[in-house]
């Protein structure tokens, strides 16, 4: 359910209806800062969380697989 | 250098004028320094190469630009036309305006200026300050007395209130307001003036730098060139302020204002198309016409959905975010965060925005990119 949510939210603000592979480097789909940005505000409003600082650098949430891993943590911890 | 005349005056001023709101300057600890001798140099080549309106005022660069660039037209005063402005903020009561030429002459150790203008007023301005005090009476009164050679305004609001300005006031020589590939809002407006016989100078022919943006965001073929022939090739259109930044730059702006060829119509509707369609990708549809104001929380919003579409639209994220910071921070008044939510902008608003939660999606995301940049960045750094 949450890889299924990150992978919606990923494809909406990388629009793109290309099936991302669960480790693809986002950056090659057209991730950029502001994208970056922007899929961090919606994965905090999705999951009702605040994504810590340490993770605000794209090479460590740069893959749907990474996403996965922090929300996950995220959630464990709550 | 092709020369145009400045509405119904009798001067004739160059198609390319010189800003001085941008010239270099070092930093040394926490202050500012003006690089005189690179302004010197400038303004020497400006002058050579025909450019004889010169625009002034007294915040920029830290407040010296104003009195660095007077010194170096001395040699030349007499051949060049020097304006400068003030702010309604700064005109309190009567007798204020001619308190204030005063000093910006002391300051510049000038005995005139050619222009004088009301800086950057809206219509708010306008009634509550300049008609409420009478400063129309006292410019003229400047004038009169050889202060000020001849009256405009600069202006920062909806095309509406322009018209209404102009209608009302019949002082106004000239108007300066902004025009660009990315915000023709005026466009109507230039032409109105023009035809009153205002002289019309225009301001951020680049939109304040947005279209140096890099090639691949702004549109394939749009160039600095495409810009500024843009609106100096409009036919309402007297002078075209840019604010040069060096010498290099200076060149490149004498080099495209010389070109003799206009624009062609074909090209500027390329063009048009190009930037329509770059807007039609921001999320938020502001069209900057301002009819959602006057908030009473004073937040200007057009703004902050204007600093939204840099960074998402054009990738300009250090430019909005810094932007986006100034006004939360010094500009308390227009601070983002005193929306209460009244709503009685969304009734006003012509693209039926839902402004309130726009703001506040805008506000998020600047916080989150502030986050991002000091805390990607810091980790960044340490690897």
């Amino acid at each position: 359910m949450v890889l299924l949510k990150i992978k919606k939210i990923v494809n909406e603000i990388l629009s793109t209806n290309i099936s991302i592979k669960d480790d693809s480097d986002l950056q090659e789909f057209g991730m950029d800062s502001i994208k970056f940005v922007q899929i961090i505000i919606a994965l905090e409003d999705e999951f009702k969380c605040e994504i810590p600082e340490e993770f605000f650098l794209m090479e460590k949430m740069n893959s749907v697989d990474k996403i996965e891993r922090v929300i996950s943590k995220l959630l464990e911890e709550k | 250098m092709k020369y145009n005349y400045l509405g119904n005056t009798d001067i004739k001023v160059s198609k390319l004028g010189f800003g001085v709101a941008r010239l270099p300057e070092k930093k040394v600890g926490k202050d500012y320094y003006l690089e005189k001798n690179i302004v010197r140099k400038m303004v020497e080549t400006a002058v050579e190469r025909g450019i004889n309106y010169f625009d002034s005022g007294n915040i920029y660069c830290h407040g010296q630009s104003q009195r660095v660039v007077a010194e170096a037209l001395k040699p030349y005063r007499d051949k060049v036309y020097l304006a400068n402005k003030v702010m309604p903020k700064d005109l309190n009561k009567k007798g204020d305006l001619i308190k204030k030429i005063t000093i910006l002459l002391d300051e510049t150790h000038q005995k005139y200026f050619d222009f004088f203008y009301f800086w950057g007023i809206n219509r708010k301005d306008f009634d509550g300050i300049i008609l409420k005090n009478d400063f129309l009476q006292e410019a003229l009164d400047a004038k009169r007395k050889g202060l000020i050679n001849h009256i405009g305004f600069s202006f920062h609001d909806a095309p509406s209130a322009m018209q209404y300005i102009i209608d009302i006031a019949d002082i106004f020589e000239t108007v300066i307001c902004q025009y660009n590939l990315l915000d023709r809002t005026n466009e109507k407006m230039i032409e109105y003036a023009s035809k009153k016989g205002l002289g019309v100078i225009i301001m951020s022919p680049l939109a304040g730098g947005t279209l140096l943006a890099p090639e691949k965001y702004k549109g394939e073929s749009v160039t600095v060139e495409d810009a500024m022939k843009f609106v100096m090739d409009n036919p309402n259109v007297a002078c075209t302020l840019t604010g040069i930044n060096s010498q290099n730059e200076l060149l490149q702006n004498i080099q495209i204002a010389e070109i003799e060829e206009p624009i062609s119509k074909k090209r500027i509707q390329y063009l048009i198309n190009i930037m329509d369609n770059m807007k039609k990708k921001s999320k938020i549809n502001c069209t900057g016409c301002n009819y959602c104001q006057p908030c009473p929380q004073k937040i200007n919003i057009s703004n902050y959905f204007n600093l939204y579409m840099l960074a998402d639209v054009y990738k300009l994220n250090k430019i909005a975010l810094d932007s986006y910071n100034y006004c939360v921070d010094i500009e308390k008044e227009e601070d983002i965060s005193k929306c209460v939510g009244c709503r009685q902008c969304v009734d006003r608003c012509t693209q039926h925005i839902d402004i309130p939660i726009q703001l506040e999606k805008v506000k998020k995301f600047f916080e989150t990119l502030n986050r991002f940049y000091i805390y990607g960045k810091a980790t960044e750094e340490r690897q």
